[in-house]
């Protein structure tokens, strides 16, 4: 049974869940309906000329190649250590104050840049009274769409707060050839148990060139200054509860609204009864998480028993009622 | 002239002690064991407990009850522990105290299944079900429930319960321990059959969001089931495997790979 994380599958971790779940369905909703421009971003055609600027908010909220999907899919899910970490929704928290710093940020870095490196290229031109100055877009023009940044801080978030459980040693020489002298640690590849989240971020990082590598090394950035809490605001700051609920579990909020709506129309009833209602709904939150749990041992139990044959099965039923 | 023949059960003795036969015209508790104590030397200081047709033969007890036939009739004895001579003169309160009767109400409903060994939460339950089955409406008659009003829906409810478990007693000679371990079966039936109706439920689940992420993702699907098992179960990952290859087979169909 490979299993890649201590954690296993989504338990108790209810934000990385949706994260997911989310995210795969954007994506497949703008593959399927082919709405890929919508969530690109660059500076010359787009923001110049047609003032899109809405799409400083909807660049990072999907990717759009499978590589890159696969990648951050798997860094969320490794991820779901700093969700045990932080708590829920602190962790909602964060990935929400990422996401808008990083946004800005971005847009700020590349729109600036490149005017910066126009404005360089044209002082120099100018300096050596030489003609000819266009503009031109630099590589800083158009980023890959993708939560990449948001990754990149959470990736600086990990490897500070996360510890080390174990580390191995890779020896890179034969071991039995001349024993007394073979310490050296040029020899040996020392790798601890983030290794793999290491090699998964590089591979972001260059996947696609400079367009994911200005937006990562921008994301490490701000994780950096978070981690030494230089990010104004984004210690203290937390989403209010109801929307933090709304998000983990959108269908039970609805439920509970009808039922309160529905409760409104039925006139006058006793406090017994609202009481109940509300005892249970609290156990119920408390309970759901243990329950889903249980349920999942159980169904998975279920899956893995052998399928009884028809003989046998009529025969427990009778062997049941007999009793 | 009747007799009265006295079988012993002695409950250290393992030997059988002869019958002794008693014939009066008029019998007494006290003489009958006087002539027992005397008869045999054995029992001089053991307390006896006598006991006809099921039922001990205490104060109470009228002797005109006996039902000879042939002028004969049977009483058991049963030898018990020696006593002490004190205790041997209040031998009578000892048999009288033995039936005792409760001044606490007679335990009605569900609450009967408390001495079967039941714990109050699975009464709980059970009468919650019942209630729901039998639609009895908590408080929907009633907005405000004052003590008294409470107190006979109460009974009421119990009254309903004790009708239903002496229903469903077997009449044909079946008893309450029989109509109670019926009704423990009915409930743990209900109990069960809740979650695997959900269990059921949850299987198609499984297997619609297992052959929607084959049919979408692809081959991306099929590197999440080999990477971590624990985020599938087992058939949601047989239903990524037929959605993977139905993917395949729409890209042949439509020439993808030609």
């Amino acid at each position: 049974m490979p299993q890649i994380t201590p954690i296993k599958g989504f338990i108790n971790t209810p934000v990385t869940k949706k994260v997911v779940i989310f995210s795969t369905i954007i994506t497949i909703l703008v593959s399927i309906f082919q709405i890929k421009y919508l969530f690109t971003l660059s500076i010359d055609p787009l923001i110049l000329e047609y003032n899109q600027f809405w799409r400083i908010l909807t660049f990072q909220l999907s990717v759009i190649n499978e590589s890159d999907y696969l990648l951050t899919m798997i860094l969320w899910f490794h991820f779901k250590n700093l969700e045990r970490f932080y708590g829920s929704q602190k962790y909602l928290s964060l990935i929400l104050i990422l996401s808008i710093y990083n946004g800005v940020v971005t847009f700020l870095i590349m729109s600036l840049g490149q005017l910066l490196i126009n404005f360089i290229d044209y002082f120099i031109l100018t300096t050596f009274k030489l003609n000819g100055y266009t503009y031109f877009t630099t590589i800083l023009n158009s980023i890959v769409p993708g939560p990449i940044g948001i990754l990149s801080s959470l990736y600086i978030c990990f490897g500070t707060y996360i510890p080390i459980s174990y580390q191995f040693k890779i020896l890179l020489s034969n071991p039995f050839k001349n024993n007394q002298e073979n310490h050296s640690n040029s020899k040996e590849l020392l790798l601890t148990d983030h290794f793999q989240i290491h090699i998964l971020y590089t591979l972001l990082l260059f996947n696609n060139g400079f367009k994911s590598f200005v937006p990562s090394l921008i994301g490490l950035f701000i994780g950096k200054l978070y981690t030494s809490e230089l990010l104004p605001g984004s210690k203290s700051w937390l989403l209010p509860t109801t929307l933090f609920k709304i998000f983990i579990n959108p269908f039970k909020i609805l439920n509970n609204i009808i039922n309160l709506i529905r409760r409104r129309f039925n006139g006058y009833q006793s406090i017994n009864q609202i009481i109940d209602d509300e005892d249970q709904n609290e156990e119920s939150n408390e309970r759901e998480e243990i329950v889903d749990d249980m349920r999942n041992n159980e169904s998975e139990i279920r899956a893995e028993t052998p399928v009884r044959p028809l003989a046998s099965q009529f025969l427990d039923t009778f062997r049941t009622r007999g009793d | 002239m009747n007799t009265i023949i006295v079988r012993f059960i002695d409950s250290n003795k393992g030997e059988q002690i002869t019958d002794l036969e008693i014939s009066d015209t008029v019998f007494h508790l006290g003489n009958i064991k006087k002539t027992i104590r005397e008869k045999i030397d054995f029992a001089s200081n053991k307390r006896l407990k006598l006991i006809y047709n099921g039922r001990v033969i205490n104060d109470k007890f009228k002797f005109t009850d006996l039902k000879f036939t042939d002028h004969k009739c049977y009483i058991h004895c049963v030898i018990g522990e020696t006593l002490t001579i004190k205790q041997l003169n209040e031998e009578n309160e000892l048999d009288n105290e033995e039936i005792k009767q409760t001044t606490q109400p007679q335990v009605i409903g569900f609450d009967r299944l408390l001495q079967q060994g039941f714990s109050q939460q699975d009464i709980d339950q059970l009468r919650s079900q019942f209630e729901n089955i039998h639609n009895i409406d908590r408080s929907s008659d009633q907005p405000i429930n004052d003590l008294e009003e409470e107190e006979q829906r109460q009974n009421y409810i119990r009254q309903l319960e004790e009708r239903w478990i002496e229903s469903t007693v077997n009449p044909s000679g079946g008893t309450t321990t029989r109509a109670t371990a019926e009704d423990e079966q009915n409930g743990e039936t209900v109990t069960h059959n809740v979650p695997s109706a959900e269990l059921e439920e949850n299987h198609n689940k499984d297997l619609l969001i297992g052959l929607m992420i084959g049919v979408f993702l692809g081959i991306v699907a099929g590197l999440f089931v080999i990477c971590d098992d624990s985020i599938f179960n087992k058939r949601q990952k047989m239903a990524i495997t037929a959605g993977i290859f139905v993917n395949f087979s729409m890209a042949i169909v439509r020439g993808q790979w030609i």
